[in-house]
């Protein structure tokens, strides 16, 4: 009975009730509603089909199959790890909203239609905000707002792609928009005009390059536990959706490269660290966009390997930052240093997440990157791989070294703290349990992915040759710090896109209304001239002495009559 | 995983210090024995690789002269020499390649960075000024 329900509406609809279980057993209630849903879906028939029919229309509101199991599953780990995570928190508010985003993004990703896709899609933006709300300050109720705004315009724009490419086609259904097979490739230029919408949509939401600003933005505005819900939810969800409907389209090769670049020059020098793990996160969606660009079997299981295991480090990213956020109350490395003395468990776990996204061997980032790689290798796509191992490097610098060494090592800030609570050390103990049992035993993973495959991440040269990369990298740093060449941390704040909406557009519109204020007033003056010069000419010519005042003789008008009449006489014979 | 603790010098005078942070240089080795056990291990696997390529050939070369029953056997032992090809590009094979790959792309990424800080670097307040 239970599977004829989209997965996650035990979550939604539970979120509802969970006010009235009082501040300190919503958080719980938060954790059992995930539970709860992970065994639902576990135990639903393993790949399945439901329709509704709503309005005439049939609407195929659960679609389990081999994408939507694998993200699906994920989404369930991240909302119990984010749930353990949060336990502390005596925030109803922030524990509805968790659970509502996270039930609407697991449902998302099982929604065979786009208009079941996009009610979850928006429930997914209207539900995530309040996780940047709840922090309170100013800064975040504005950054919030930028966020919901952008996230609902892509909403819209989901919804008005999908109503065109039913009125051309007929169809709702959510697949290929090219219409291609794994290992087909087609250009930007087969899309039609609705499918185009839906790609900016899921552009927007996957923080596409100059898309991508509002994930800087608000992730870092977050609460402390709000961040780790909303790193592993909204982009992931349009990585799903991107792979479901446009895997092969070759220009996603170059968009996805352009994100694996830019966001490691931003992360060098950005100060707060969550801000940091965000351009992180944009940069970790460039390879599954690359992957889902190559579309081939190996690319796109590359792709969901890799959101899986990334969706596990990069909360557990977050979470290390989080809990140095809720003893510190503050991640700007300025301000941090030191703290592996006093958080040393901490310290251990963000290392794990540090070396698992930096791919190193025996952690879960190795196994899913190096087929993403091998995918552009067996493509003979030589560019793209070496964009990639630059990525890599780049991974390395600003989450595998910066991260870890300006929290809890480098200069002591002599800050001594509390570790942890104990219920974000436990998940974070679990991510990272995740992290390293994925990256030693990665067989499970590997039979869960959309294609079979008979990929061996563990050969003898992969392995060197990741270390080589890696521990050079990590030589680099070292003696850039030796030799006082590494940027200094200043506090600061960097421009990005978000100048465009938050500085360029306000002074544009202000010069505008200036430009239009200047003209009108010009416009009231010349027109004032002009009033002032009639009625200067009324007074001249009307007044006592004015030619029309004056009294005129009886022998002139007589002769004007005269005048008239004979004029009148003529036009009559005429 | 080493390199986490570099150029500390040890807190303020009341602070204790740590293990780490007294054995710095300690650290620092372990990541030079690493990083050259890392080349080494380069030269130890290139013949491994050699033999692992003649076996793939051997498996091609009898897949040739075998029966149809053996063929799918042989198709799955050729899918498994094919993924055990260490390079999909040549440059791969070059001694060191990925270790100056990493310290160069690593510097690059930290040299431009500390470039672009030159144009989109501002005040803290910024935005709320």
């Amino acid at each position: 009975m239970i599977h004829n329900f989209p997965p996650g509406l035990i979550m939604v609809l539970g979120a509802l009730l969970l006010p009235f279980l009082g501040q300190r057993l919503s958080a719980w209630g938060a954790l059992v509603l995930s539970s709860l849903s992970l065994v639902a879906f576990w135990t639903s028939p393993e790949f399945h089909a439901v329709t509704l029919n709503l309005f005439g229309q049939d609407l195929n509101i659960v679609r389990i199959d081999r994408w939507s199991w694998i993200f699906g599953l994920v989404f369930h780990l991240a909302a119990i790890t984010a749930s353990i995570y949060a336990l502390h928190v005596k925030d109803t508010k922030q524990h509805v909203a968790g659970m509502i985003y996270a039930g609407s993004a697991i449902a998302a990703c099982c929604a065979g239609d786009l208009i079941t896709l996009f009610v979850c899609w928006e429930l997914t933006a209207v539900s995530s905000v309040f996780l940047i709300w709840a922090n309170g300050t100013e800064t975040a109720y504005r950054s919030g707002m930028r966020y919901l705004i952008i996230q609902v315009t892509s909403g819209v724009l989901l919804l008005s792609g999908a109503i065109i490419h039913y009125q051309q086609t007929g169809s709702l259904v959510f697949e290929n928009f090219l219409g291609l097979e794994p290992g087909q490739r087609g250009a930007i230029g087969d899309l039609e005009f609705g499918p185009l919408l839906i790609l900016i949509a899921f552009g927007i939401k996957g923080a596409f390059p100059l898309l991508h600003n509002w994930l800087q933005d608000s992730y870092p505005n977050g609460t402390a536990t709000g961040t780790v819900f909303l790193s592993a939810f909204t982009t992931k969800l349009a990585i799903y959706s991107l792979a479901r409907g446009f895997a092969g389209l070759e220009e996603l090769i170059w968009i996805g490269c352009a994100m694996t670049l830019f966001p490691i020059v931003f992360a060098v020098i950005e100060n707060d660290l969550r801000r940091v793990l965000a351009y992180s996160l944009n940069n970790q969606l460039g390879f599954m966009v690359v992957g889902i660009g190559i579309g081939t079997e190996l690319a796109l299981n590359g792709t969901a390997a890799h959101a899986f295991c990334h969706i596990i480090y990069k909360s557990l990213l977050f979470m290390s930052m989080g809990a140095v956020l809720h003893r510190v109350g503050t991640t700007k490395a300025t301000e941090l240093g030191g703290l592996h003395k006093s958080m040393p468990f901490t310290t251990v776990f963000c290392m794990i997440g540090g070396g698992a996204i930096a791919g190193f061997p025996l952690l879960s980032g190795f196994v899913s990157k190096s087929m993403i790689l091998s995918a552009a290798g067996h493509e003979q796509m030589f560019a793209v791989w070496i964009i990639l191992l630059i990525a890599s490097a780049g991974v390395m610098e600003h989450s595998g070294i910066k991260i870890p060494f300006f929290a809890f090592f480098a200069h002591d800030s002599g800050k001594r703290v509390k570790e942890a609570p104990w219920n974000m050390l436990t998940a974070m103990a679990i991510a990272s349990f995740c992290c390293i049992a994925i990256g030693v035993y990665y067989q499970p993973l590997y039979d869960m992915l959309p294609f079979e495959t008979h990929y061996e991440p563990y050969t003898a040269a992969h392995v060197i040759m990741q270390f080589q990369l890696l521990l050079f990298a990590a030589l680099a740093f070292v003696f850039l710090m030796k030799a006082n060449l590494y940027p200094a941390e200043i506090r600061s704040t960097n421009l990005d896109t978000d100048w465009v909406y938050r500085r360029l557009l306000p002074r544009l519109i202000a010069h505008l209304g200036k430009l239009i204020q200047l003209i009108d007033s010009l416009f009231r003056l010349a027109c004032l001239a002009m009033i002032k010069r009639f009625l200067n000419w009324l007074a001249k010519s009307c007044g006592a002495r004015g030619w029309l005042g004056s009294t005129w003789s009886t022998s002139s008008m007589a002769f004007w009559a005269a005048v008239l009449l004979g004029v009148f006489l003529i036009l009559y014979y005429l | 995983m080493k390199p986490k603790n570099n150029n500390s010098k040890g807190g303020d005078s009341n602070n204790e210090t740590s293990w780490l942070e007294r054995n710095v240089n300690v650290v620092i080795a372990g990541l030079v024995i690493a990083c050259i056990g890392s080349l080494i291990a380069q030269f130890w696997w290139a013949p491994l690789f050699a033999e692992k390529q003649v076996e793939a050939s051997h498996v091609e070369a009898s897949h040739d002269e075998g029966s149809h029953d053996e063929t799918s056997h042989d198709e799955h032992m050729h899918d498994e020499a094919s993924h055990l090809h260490p390079a999909e590009f040549a440059i791969e094979e070059v001694f060191g390649f990925e270790a100056m790959f990493g310290f160069v792309a690593f510097v690059a990424v930290v040299f431009l960075g500390t470039g672009l800080r030159l144009i989109i670097m501002r005040d803290e307040d910024y935005y709320d000024s």
